[in-house]
């Protein structure tokens, strides 16, 4: 073979992610990386690559396009310090089962070990959070990586895949192979698959004398592309659905069997009614402990059927009953065939009273603030109303979050972009940078708290650099409002180090050239909405809100379901 | 005392640098300490090799079921096979 006929494998590299699919990677150059950079822009009419102002802004702009597309996001950062600000990003693509390839470099192989500059160990680090992970030294191997990568990103449960390139690897040659093959035979996506009889089980706990059925609905519904069967099964069963934080968006939030999001900050209705259920259908969710609240009275009297693709979640917090194993898609579409009909007149009469007694999607624990301040969940749903729930949001982490879960009342799957199981602050606007470069055809916002927002705030100089339309709203109360609100109610009061001293968030915006707003009054709020929605590009809104707005229900840790707060005073009263 | 079980573990795996790592990284993460461990290949082609490990854990049977689950679902492991110790003493 002639050495001619042999690529860099910078190019080879390029190549690969090209026929992978990726037209869109967020990174960062630096001394290791060079020589991929020397040739990523031969490749730009099929790559496009936006420059992240910080690594961990470009990773979560990776998770947001991956989580609204539902494609595999790409990231990119040089070795040491790069790799490390990515960190966080990996960990919360994990956490959230968010399928982005991370790229790394690292320093040439003969300097491995040395404390080369910049060098650091970050197959090592990463290793507790990815799916899986690499480190390439010859270019004869990127052709293969990068397909298994991409490969087990997204497919079974997706994942976060982190590759780590030693600087050989772009600098060496070798032959490109259009169609490499894998080798991976400990990895099956779909490990078990339920029998049609196993699925028939489920029509006899439905039959049972007394059953009070739940469908709890998370992620995996999305993930599994299992909407419509979930509406249809849910439909055939009458059975209320609740969904997980992540799983907003998996069913119409207008349907009469939608019962709102469950868990710490869930809807009081659904709360109660997760609590009191003796048969739960769980589809693609893992019982965080923002669900179950203790979990040792959570399961309490209940059968829990739990359908997933990784048998490792199953039993793991609750015990399954009966367990389904394999993609929700494909057990819900067969459940649809399998089984009968059921109406649960009694339990639905119940809901009704407690929908009554505790009122439903409305600001029944939420009492308007003071005079002079605004109302967050107020805004969300002021927002929620002008985009008619069209739009794609993404959240930072805290009170803005539960809000935005509550009250923008979602029309479409993968359009709720939120760090869930990380809970990382920062999350927002990176997401809605990606997600709107994703889905160019959708409106898209990031609700964030002036917190949050502030921690990656650099990221606005990407919006405005590339004109990408996202509207940002800010939630401004110069506070970390979740820290806020456990220390008045769980911690008498002793407010800690969460007062903010913000910038002039309007002035900032327009220094990086993007237009700003501010809203004091609901009026103001309206309007503003009303003008960012007719600009073409960013625009960016903050809002003057009140501090010690406290977010309710709320399960205080370790505490059931059913002894959810939901005033000040049920709080204040114990302590 | 703290009850604690022994398992006898061996996963079977694709051997690259790192792998006993991965794996190990899963137990701490469990709280699981390792008290002997081993590997070989298992055939002469060396495709494939096998780590056998002896634990010891404070978790329950279902929990640590979970545990072998999640190191099933590590990408280079093959295949996970465990049984409990009996205690003699």
């Amino acid at each position: 073979m002639s050495i001619d006929n042999q690529k860099l494998g910078a190019d080879i590299f390029c190549e690969a992610l090209a026929s992978e699919g990726v037209d869109l990677m967020f990174g960062i150059p630096g001394g290791v990386v060079l020589p991929l950079y020397d040739k990523i822009n031969k490749y730009g009419h099929k790559i496009r690559h936006i420059l992240s102002k910080q690594e961990q802004g470009g990773g979560f702009a990776a998770d947001g396009y991956a989580r609204a597309t539902g494609r595999t996001g790409v990231a990119l950062a040089t070795s040491g310090p790069g790799a490390t600000n990515l960190m966080t990003s990996i960990i919360n693509s994990m956490m959230d089962s968010i399928p982005v390839v991370y790229i790394t470099g690292q320093v040439v192989e003969e300097l491995t070990g040395t404390d080369a500059f910049q060098e650091a160990d970050v197959i090592g680090m990463s290793m507790p959070v990815v799916k899986h992970s690499y480190f390439v030294t010859h270019a004869k191997d990127i052709r293969r990586v990068v397909r298994e990568a991409f490969y087990l990103a997204n497919t079974g449960r997706p994942g976060p895949i982190h590759v780590d390139f030693a600087k050989n690897a772009w600098i060496t040659k070798a032959q490109y192979d259009e169609n490499p093959r894998m080798d991976l035979p400990g990895y099956i996506p779909i490990p078990e698959v339920c029998s049609n009889s196993d699925i028939q089980k489920l029509d006899e706990l439905l039959e049972k004398d007394g059953v009070k059925p739940v469908i709890l609905a998370g992620h995996g519904v999305e993930i599994s592309h299992a909407t419509k069967e979930l509406f249809e099964f849910a439909k055939r069963h009458n059975i209320p659905v609740i969904n997980t934080l992540l799983g907003l968006g998996s069913f119409p939030q207008g349907d009469p069997l939608w019962l709102g999001m469950v868990g710490m900050h869930g809807d009081a209705v659904a709360n109660f009614i997760t609590d009191e259920a003796n048969l739960i259908i769980a589809i693609g969710v893992r019982f965080s402990d923002r669900i179950t609240g203790r979990p040792v009275e959570f399961v309490k009297g209940k059968t829990f059927v739990h359908i997933d693709i990784d048998p490792s979640e199953v039993n793991k917090i609750v015990p399954a009953g009966l367990p389904l194993l394999g993609d929700a898609k494909d057990i819900l579409s067969r459940a649809n065939r399998l089984l009968g009909e059921h109406k649960f007149t009694n339990w639905w009469k119940h809901i009704g009273d407690l929908k009554e007694k505790y009122g439903f999607l409305d600001f029944k624990w939420c009492p308007a603030p003071p005079k002079g301040y605004l109302s967050q969940p107020r805004l969300v749903k002021m927002i929620s109303d002008a985009t008619d729930g069209n739009a794609i949001v993404s959240s930072d982490v805290g009170r803005n979050q539960m809000w935005t879960g509550r009250f923008y009342r979602f029309r479409h799957p993968n359009s709720y972009l939120s760090s869930g199981g990380l809970g990382s602050m920062g999350y927002g606007v990176p997401a809605a940078i990606g997600a709107a470069l994703g889905v160019p055809d959708r409106e898209v916002w990031a609700i964030c708290g002036d917190g949050g927002f502030t921690m990656n705030m650099q990221e606005l100089a990407v919006i405005a650099e590339h004109n990408i339309p996202v509207k940002i709203a800010i939630m401004e109360d110069a506070s970390l409002g979740m820290v806020r609100q456990w220390q008045n109610l769980l911690f008498d009061g002793n407010l800690s180090s969460i007062h903010l001293h913000n910038p002039d968030f309007v002035k900032l915006a327009e220094a990086f050239g993007i237009k700003g707003f501010r809203a004091e009054t609901y009026e103001e709020a309206k309007k503003s909405i009303d003008k960012m929605r007719k600009i073409k590009g960013p625009a960016l809104i903050t809002f003057k809100v009140y501090p010690d707005e406290h977010v309710f229900p709320m399960v205080p840790p370790n505490t059931p379901l059913h002894k959810q707060a939901l005033k000040d005073e049920d709080l204040l009263k114990k302590s | 005392m703290i009850k604690t079980s022994r398992y006898i573990v061996a996963a079977k795996l694709q051997n690259s640098p790192g792998v006993l790592a991965r794996i190990a990284i899963l137990f701490r993460k469990f709280n699981v300490n390792i008290q002997a461990v081993d590997a070989s290949p298992v055939d002469e082609k060396e495709e494939f090799h096998k780590i056998e490990f002896i634990l010891e854990t404070t978790k329950n049977d279902n929990d640590f079921e979970i545990v072998m689950k999640k190191l099933a679902r590590l990408v280079p492991v093959i295949e996970v096979r465990y049984f409990k110790q009996p205690k003699l003493f």
